[in-house]
């Protein structure tokens, strides 16, 4: 294992002034909540460096420059989803250097060993500079590998992550605003999936509103992908920063639940479970639990954020809640100054003509 | 309406004969948005409910003029005044003498913001000073009934009943207009601490426990009565309130106790309670149907009741409970909000709210406007139809009641053919009675049922929450039933399916009251219930608003309540948690 310059980097070995330009935005401020004392789960990242290595020693840079400039400037929407399909199948048909799979395989092997399993599944994360960003134009468009199980499934997962740089998505953006991919290079996460009982996502301010006195909790059962993705209504609470209590907590009716298939072993999209789907799935310990993480996570970085959290299923009473990701808040409107006077109209109108909501809106 | 609405057909309604001899009559027909009208096959796109609530015992010919100028013309009238923005108001249906009820919602966009810029400073300015704003009308109301009281109709030519009771008609639609003017502007203000309620994160459900315990002219009648239970027994003339018949006969009752020592005096302070308190109907609308003060059977069976439990009801005690109650949950609620700011908006709020009580008002209007203003009507409808019979018009005074009011109208101004309007009351009369009896068969709900609907009177009072929709929709009936909770505690006890005002007699101490929905006449009641579960209601509803003054558990708008429980089966009422279960069934 090596740091700067190195092929792989351990999450929390990482040196926090290094570990975004090393291990790419996403694995660098899971490597600061982690200095926050906030527990994250296990796992290494394939470095910057690494796919820099590679996609100069294999040849790839030229061929991919070469698909580049073939589009031009201002290409339409089939040129590059041509262009992105080529690219994407150079990634996949040019083999890992020799070298760089065994330190992968080894790094693998480690992480099963410290995670006490054999062909332990985990969360294979594309990690690009600028994702995830304060202007968050990338934020969510490069792949995401959930339950990747055994050293050959994560080699071809990482390469997976490379060539999702050249999504058509990514690729258009940047042609449109002449942002070259020499500019963006990515790292790559491979992370323990934690076996999840509930996921879900915390703000440490209101998200909507953008008041600072609470704390946001949305949830459901089972890993988060479909919370993030908005497949599942989930539940909704409201935290009190300052003394931890909860003000609201709204049962949703979860249609929708991300597990495991059995057939894969990905995580995907199925029903949920009738018995679960209108059930509570946080109690006051637990909620706590994520309160008390993302508000260390908001005091250590010093702004807003918004994290995802994992809730393992042999969590025990007292036990810390696992931040798999974590961020600044996005798109929250200005704290708006409370008005003065009780306006019954306005109150009225927003919240209850026209339907009445159980909650204020999110 | 939403897309994924369920239809509850209502083919059975459309094509059916009305009123024998009914003639469609636009120009007599009052509206603002839209008129009442018989159903049709596109009101199918429309939810329309069944309103147990007001008019369970459906109308005659002549009511339906009086139900018009309430629900169709007032809510209309109401709303256009005030400007509300998401409903031009309410309107009617009729499936044969039955009432059905939707809402006429507003869905521009620019419209709902325009009337938004109308709503909002009239309702500052109303509440400013509610107190005096309200007081102002109930002096407006009180002078009205003062002059209809002072009127002696014996003494009165044809001519002069007939001007008076067109007078009447015009203070009948006066009351609804009043009525619905404020109850826009006190639902919004009502909503508005809601809304606050949910912003500042606290459990909206509970507003209206923290506005419980005003008290109304309601609970002072109950506590008049329990009075004259204990002054009967003071009296020693109480076996003779208790004896006779289960179907009291005041004349019978009235025989019976002035023959005895003390007797005179008890029934004569009875009379003097029917003045004040008896001027009040079993239904809105229904001018068929005498007043306490005419026909005391409510009353009576009532104190009857009262003087079959051994305990008397402690009324100050309970009202201390409540207001106990009441002031715990604001402290609680006011602790949980974690900012300076938002807690003193709270306070601000529910100053207001305290200020402009809707939860108070909603149950104390009744008595001055909607079990009260058509007595007028019904007075000098019966007098005019002394006259008419005298001159061989009519055949019975009671026959006013099935001419419709158009068709008396006319009449009166010499355009109608009295022969043939006296010879259409039999088969009138006929069908009132043959579609009174198929009230209980008639669906809660038709046409398309939405997921929501916007009309704030709508939910708070009918309670048409998204919930009770979606039981309507799924047609659920389990053992375990859903609806809001009311009032909180738990009661269990052997149930008692009530479906009209006029069975109110067989409720007994200790029961569990099921009902559709409770109106202001069922007040007497809940001083001998153990807990109250009705099919509709909202939080404002009756029901709700009594079993919190009185204390006991509620659950309100189940939809399914008196489908799904019957007469003596054991049944738990949470009202904490808003669930109802049948615990063992009985042996009917």
């Amino acid at each position: 294992m090596t740091q700067r310059g190195g092929s792989l980097v351990w999450v929390d070995a990482v040196e926090p002034d290094q570990a975004a330009s090393v291990a790419g935005a996403k694995m660098g401020r899971l490597a600061d909540v982690h200095r926050a004392g906030v527990r994250i789960p296990r796992g290494f990242a394939v470095t910057i460096e690494s796919y820099r290595r590679h996609c100069a020693d294999s040849g790839l840079d030229a061929r991919i420059d070469e698909a580049v400039e073939a589009v031009g400037p201002d290409p339409s929407t089939v040129a590059v989803e041509e262009a992105s399909k080529t690219i994407r199948s150079l990634f996949d048909t040019t083999p890992l250097p020799d070298a760089l799979g065994a330190e992968i395989t080894a790094a693998y092997q480690e992480l099963c060993r410290r995670c006490a399993g054999v062909d332990v599944p985990t969360a294979v994360r594309s990690s690009a500079t600028g994702e995830d960003s304060a202007d968050a134009s990338f934020a969510g468009i490069f792949d995401t590998y959930l339950g990747v199980s055994g050293a050959s499934e994560v080699l071809t997962a990482v390469r997976s992550c490379w060539g999702s740089l050249f999504t058509a998505r990514a690729l258009d953006y940047r042609l449109r605003n002449g942002i070259s991919h020499h500019d963006m290079p990515i790292a790559v996460g491979v992370i323990e999936l934690i076996p999840a009982r509930a996921s879900g996502v915390a703000f440490s301010v209101h998200p909507v509103t953008g008041r600072s006195d609470r704390v946001v909790i949305e949830t459901s059962w089972g890993w988060g992908e479909a919370i993030v993705q908005g497949l599942v209504d989930p539940d909704h609470v409201e935290v009190g920063k300052s003394d931890g209590r909860v003000l609201t907590y709204h049962v949703a009716h979860k249609a929708v639940v991300s597990g495991l298939d059995d057939a894969t072993g990905r995580v995907a999209e199925t029903d949920m479970p009738a018995e679960l789907a209108d059930r509570r799935v946080l109690d006051d310990e637990p909620i706590g639990a994520i309160t008390e993480a993302v508000t260390a996570i908001e005091r250590h970085c010093g702004y807003p954020v918004d994290v995802e959290w994992v809730m393992a299923e042999d969590r025990r009473l007292g036990d810390p809640i696992c931040i798999v990701q974590a961020r600044p808040v996005t798109g929250t409107r200005p704290k708006a100054p409370a008005p003065a006077a009780f306006d019954p109209a306005a109150l009225a109108q927003k919240y209850l003509f026209g339907g009445k909501k159980r909650t204020a809106e999110r | 309406m939403s897309e994924s609405g369920h239809v509850i057909p209502i083919d059975q309604f459309i094509g059916r004969e009305f009123y024998p001899g009914y003639e469609p009559r636009l120009d007599a027909r009052p509206y603002v948005a839209e008129p009442l009208a018989l159903f049709g096959k596109h009101d199918e796109d429309r939810f329309w409910l069944r309103d147990t609530m007001h008019f369970g015992e459906g109308l005659t010919p002549a009511s339906i003029a009086l139900l018009e100028d309430a629900q169709t013309w007032g809510t209309q009238l109401g709303a256009e005044m005030t400007g509300i923005p998401p409903t031009a108001g309410m309107v009617n249906r009729l499936a044969g003498v039955h009432v059905y009820i939707s809402q006429v919602p507003i869905t521009s966009e620019w419209l709902m913001a325009a009337r938004e810029r109308r709503f909002g400073p009239l309702l500052a300015e109303k509440m400013t000073d509610f107190a005096a704003y309200w007081q102002g009308f109930v002096d407006e109301l009180k002078a009205g009934y003062q002059h209809f009281d002072e009127l002696n109709p014996a003494t009165m030519t044809r001519d002069e009943v007939w001007h008076a009771l067109q007078d009447a008609y015009a203070f009948h639609r006066r009351g609804w207009a009043i009525h619905f003017e404020v109850m826009y502007l006190l639902a919004a203000n009502y909503l508005g601490l809601y809304g606050l309620a949910i912003e500042v994160g606290l459990d909206a459900t509970e507003v209206p426990r923290w506005l419980a315990g005003e008290r109304t002219s309601f609970l002072a009648t109950d506590e008049r009565m329990w009075a004259l239970a204990m002054r009967a027994r003071e009296l020693g003339v109480d076996q003779a309130l208790t004896a006779g018949p289960e179907q009291v006969d005041p004349e019978e009752v009235r025989a019976r106790i002035t023959t005895l020592p003390g007797g005179g005096e008890w029934w004569k302070e009875f009379v003097d309670f029917l003045t004040t308190w008896g001027q009040r109907t079993e239904e809105t609308c229904t001018i068929d149907r005498p007043s306490w003060a005419e026909h005391p059977v409510t009353p009576l069976a009532t104190i009857r009741e009262y003087l079959a439990t051994d305990d008397t009801y402690d009324f100050a005690a309970a009202e201390r409970e409540v207001l106990g109650k009441r002031d715990e949950l604001v402290a609680a609620a006011r602790e949980k909000i974690p900012d300076e700011a938002d807690r003193e908006r709270f306070d601000t709020a529910l100053e207001a709210n305290r200020a402009a009580n809707f939860v108070w008002w909603n149950e104390e209007h009744n008595f001055l406007i909607d079990r009260r203003i058509h007595l007028p009507v019904r007075r000098l409808s019966l007098a005019l139809a002394e006259h008419l019979v005298a001159d061989g018009e009519l055949a019975a005074p009671e026959d006013v009641f099935y001419l419709f009011k158009p068709e008396l109208y006319d009449a009166m101004a010499g355009r109608g053919d009295w022969a043939r309007l006296a010879a259409l009351v039999p088969a009138r009369r006929d069908y009132y009675e043959q579609w009174r009896t198929r009230g209980d068969d008639l669906p809660p709900m038709v046409g398309t049922v939405p997921e929501r609907v916007e009309d704030p009177l709508m939910t708070e009072i009918f309670g048409l929450t998204p919930e009770y929709l979606a039981t309507i929709r799924h047609g659920l009936t389990t053992a375990e039933l859903r609806g809001m909770p009311a009032s909180g505690g738990v009661a269990v006890g052997p149930a008692r399916v009530v479906r009209s005002a006029r069975e109110i007699d067989q409720i007994r101490s200790g029961e569990i009251l099921v009902c559709g929905g409770t109106t202001t006449e069922w007040t007497p009641a809940f001083g001998i219930v153990a807990a109250a579960v009705t099919d509709t209601g909202g939080s404002l509803a009756h029901t709700a608003i009594i079993s919190r003054e009185y204390g006991i558990p509620c659950v309100v708008g189940t939809a399914v309540a008196t489908s799904t429980i019957r007469t003596g089966d054991r049944v738990r009422v949470d009202g904490e948690q808003g669930v109802v279960q049948v615990l063992t069934p009985g042996d009917s």
